[in-house]
C-alpha cells in the first residue's frame, strides 16, 4: 500500500494518506508531511523526541498529529522518519519520534507547509483500512 | 447566465455589466446578502473551475455582513473565504469576524520600492546581482534569518509595527509613511499571542518564505497614466524592487490557534455557516477581540519583516553598485497588506458606519483625498500593487471613489492560481522554466527542486487580464506596468 497521495487544489496541496490501520495511518501522515518538505526519508536518525498528544476524537488527534510535527519542523527544524508509538487510541498518542535536524544549506528543499487545514478534512474507515484527506497552506 | 459549479450544479449568475455578476440570496438558504462577482466572461469561465463562486456565496451567511459578499477578478477556491474574498461586518448589527476571512498568512502583502537605476545600468551585470539578492535574503523551506527576536523584544515590536525595525536600523522614518497604516495597526494585544507562535515567529523575520512569496528586479515597461506616473516619479524603463512576504510562522500559528476559538465560538453564540473554516465569533465577542488583537500583532510583524527584507535589499544594491541606497533613489512606493481585517469607516443607508472589513487575498485602494494617504499621494490616491507572475507582469494602480462606494475600498491582488501545483508540475516536466524565462530575458534563481515548475507563469490567470477588469470596473485605475527582469523564489 503506498502510503499517501497528492491531491489537486488550486493554490495549495492536498494529501490522502492511507493506512492498513489507525497507527499506520498516523505514521504515514507524518512521513507525508515531511516528504513533502524535504527528502525525509534520506534524514539520518540522529535525535529521538518525545511526543504526548490528546484530541476530542480521531479526526482532532489526526490534525493535532500533523499540527504539531509542523510546528516541531518550523520551531526545531526536526524532520522525523519514523515514529515508535507506545500509546494509542482514538484520541490519544504518546510516543518517540526519530530523526534528524533539517539544515537548508544540506538537504534538499521541496515546499514549506504553512498550516494543516481543515479545509475539506476526511478521515473514514474503509475495507482496506484507514484513509484521510487533508488540505495543506503553502 | 449561468455557470457551471464545481459540482456539476449551476451556480445562478445574474449579469449586471460585462465586469460585474450577481449571486442571488435566494441561491441558497441562509445567505444573507447577494453574493457580487467582478470578472469579464473569459476570467469567468476559469473562475468556474474551482469551488471558489460556492465560497462566495457561503460568505455571505455570515452574521452582520453589509450589502454584498464580494468577489475580485483573481478569485480562487480557498479556505472558507475564497482567496480574493472581502466582506464587511457591522459589529453594531451582531458583525462577526472571521480568521478565514484574512487566512494563515496575516498581513501577507507587497511593497514596491523605485530605483533611479535604468534597465542599461543592471542588464549587463543582472545574473550577479540576483545571484547577491539571492545569497543574502533569506528564502526557501527552513531558512531562518540573522535577525533574532525574543519574547519580551517581540512585545515590542508587535505594539510598535515596522518603526521597530526603524529603530533597530532597518530602513528611515520616511519609509513608515508610505506603508498602509503607517506599518502599524493599533490595538495589537501581545498577551493574546501564543508561545508557539512566538516561538515560531522568534527565527523568521526578514525571511521570504517559500511558495508564492518572491522578491522580483523590475523594469517599468508600460506608462499608461502619464501624469500620474510623473507624480510617482516613474518613467519608462526604471528599476524597481519588488517584495511579496507576509508574517511567516507568527501568523500562520496565530491564524491556527484562532480557528479552534472560532469553532467554538460557532456554538457559544449560535452561529450558522455552512463550511468549518468560516467559524467565527462576534466582533465585539472576548473571541472576536483577542482575535482582533492577536491578528493586529502578526500584522505588524509582517511589515517589520518586510521593512526588514526592503532594508536587506537596499544593502545588496549599495555593496553591489558602490552607491548608498539614497544615492540610488531606493526610496519606497508604498506598502500594501492583502490578507488582513480593519475596522474602517462608510456610510451605509445614509449612516457612517465603522465596520469589519476581511480583505483575504485582496488590496485595500483608497480614493484621492482620503485622510489615511500620504500627502504626496493625496491628490493622486492610493497605490494599488498588484504582482503578477514570474514571466508576465505586475502593475501598479491608484484607488478610487468607485472602490469606496462599491467594494468598501478594495481592489484584486495578483493574479490567482488557475493550475493546481500538481497539474503546474507535470505541466513543465521535460522543460526548464529557468531556461525558458531566461531566453525572455528574466533570471530566476529559486530553492525548492519543484518550486518553479509550481510557480510557472502558466500556472497563472494572466494579471493582464485581471488589472483590466478592476481598472474597466473603475476600482482602481492603471498608472504603471512592470516586466520582471530579476526573480529569487524560496
Amino acid at each position: 500500500m503506498k502510503p499517501y497521495e497528492i491531491i489537486d487544489h488550486t493554490a495549495d496541496i492536498g494529501l490522502r494518506i492511507y493506512g492498513k490501520d489507525w497507527e499506520a495511518l498516523l505514521k504515514n501522515a507524518g512521513f507525508a508531511l515531511f516528504d513533502l518538505m524535504t527528502d525525509a526519508a534520506s534524514m539520518e536518525p540522529k535525535i529521538q523526541v518525545p511526543f504526548s498528544l490528546k484530541g476530542k476524537n480521531r479526526e482532532d488527534l489526526f490534525l493535532h498529529w500533523l499540527r504539531e510535527l509542523l510546528y516541531l519542523f518550523s520551531t526545531k527544524q526536526f524532520v522525523f522518519k519514523d515514529f515508535n508509538f507506545q500509546e494509542l487510541t482514538e484520541n490519544r498518542l504518546k510516543g518517540i519520534a526519530q530523526g534528524g535536524i533539517f539544515d537548508p544549506k544540506s538537504h534538499e528543499q521541496r515546499m514549506e507547509v504553512k498550516a494543516v487545514t481543515y479545509h475539506q478534512f476526511k478521515l473514514e474507515e474503509q475495507k482496506s483500512g484507514w484513509v484521510a484527506e487533508v488540505i495543506l497552506d503553502i | 447566465m449561468g455557470g457551471r459549479g464545481y459540482f456539476g450544479y449551476m451556480i445562478p449568475l445574474k449579469k449586471i455589466d460585462d465586469f460585474r455578476w450577481e449571486i442571488p440570496v435566494s441561491y441558497k438558504k441562509g445567505m444573507r446578502v447577494p453574493g457580487l462577482v467582478f470578472a469579464d466572461e473569459k476570467l469567468l469561465a476559469t473562475i468556474q473551475l474551482d469551488q471558489a463562486l460556492e465560497q462566495v456565496a457561503n460568505v455571505a451567511f455570515l452574521p452582520g455582513i453589509v450589502r454584498y459578499s464580494l468577489a475580485m477578478p483573481d478569485i480562487h477556491w480557498g479556505y472558507g473565504f475564497p482567496v480574493g474574498g472581502v466582506a464587511a461586518t457591522d459589529p453594531e448589527e451582531g458583525g462577526v469576524i472571521s480568521p478565514g476571512g484574512i487566512g494563515f498568512d496575516i498581513n501577507c502583502g507587497v511593497r514596491l520600492v523605485r530605483t533611479n537605476l535604468t534597465e542599461e545600468d543592471v542588464r549587463p551585470r543582472l545574473r550577479e546581482l540576483v545571484q547577491a539578492l539571492f545569497q543574502n535574503i533569506p528564502c526557501g523551506v527552513g531558512e531562518s534569518g540573522d535577525i533574532r527576536v525574543p519574547k519580551n523584544e517581540a512585545k515590542k515590536m508587535l505594539l510598535k509595527g515596522a518603526r521597530w525595525a526603524v529603530e533597530q536600523g532597518f530602513g528611515t522614518l520616511e519609509d513608515l509613511e508610505y506603508s498602509e497604516a503607517g506599518g502599524c495597526l493599533e490595538g495589537a494585544d501581545p498577551e493574546a499571542v501564543s508561545e508557539r507562535a512566538y516561538e515560531r515567529g522568534s527565527t523568521q523575520l526578514g525571511t521570504l518564505g517559500s511558495g508564492n512569496h518572491f522578491l522580483e528586479v523590475q523594469v517599468v515597461d508600460q506608462i499608461l497614466d502619464p501624469a500620474a506616473a510623473e507624480k510617482l516619479h516613474l518613467e519608462l524603463g526604471q528599476v524597481t524592487v519588488m517584495i511579496h512576504s507576509g508574517s511567516r510562522g507568527f501568523g500562520y500559528q496565530i491564524c491556527e490557534d484562532s480557528l479552534e476559538a472560532a469553532q467554538r465560538a460557532l456554538t457559544k453564540y449560535n452561529i450558522t455557516v455552512p463550511d468549518r473554516q468560516l467559524a467565527c465569533a462576534p466582533v465585539h465577542s472576548p473571541e472576536g477581540k483577542r482575535y482582533l488583537g492577536a491578528m493586529r500583532c502578526a500584522a505588524n510583524y509582517a511589515w517589520n519583516n518586510r521593512q526588514c527584507l526592503m532594508s536587506l535589499t537596499r544593502n545588496v544594491f549599495e555593496r553591489f553598485f558602490n552607491r548608498s541606497f539614497r544615492d540610488l533613489g531606493m526610496e519606497l512606493i508604498y506598502d500594501v497588506a492583502h490578507n488582513i481585517a480593519k475596522m474602517e469607516t462608510y456610510e451605509v443607508n445614509g449612516r457612517q458606519k465603522t465596520l469589519c472589513i476581511h480583505r483575504k487575498g485582496a488590496t485595500r485602494a483608497f480614493p484621492p483625498g482620503h485622510p489615511e494617504l500620504p500627502q504626496a499621494y493625496r491628490d493622486l490616491g492610493q497605490p494599488v500593487i498588484i504582482p503578477g507572475d514570474m514571466g508576465r507582469n505586475s502593475y501598479l494602480l491608484v484607488g478610487t471613489n468607485q472602490a469606496i462606494e462599491e467594494t468598501f475600498g478594495t481592489s484584486c491582488h495578483g493574479a490567482g492560481r488557475v493550475m493546481s501545483r500538481a497539474a503546474a508540475v507535470k505541466d513543465a516536466k521535460g522543460r526548464s522554466i529557468e531556461k525558458e524565462l531566461e531566453q525572455k530575458g528574466i533570471i530566476v534563481m529559486g530553492r525548492g527542486k519543484k518550486g518553479l515548475a509550481e510557480e510557472q507563469p502558466a500556472a497563472y490567470k494572466d494579471v493582464n487580464q485581471v488589472v483590466e477588469v478592476v481598472h474597466n470596473a473603475g476600482i482602481a485605475r492603471k498608472i504603471v506596468r512592470m516586466r520582471p527582469v530579476g526573480v529569487i523564489k524560496g
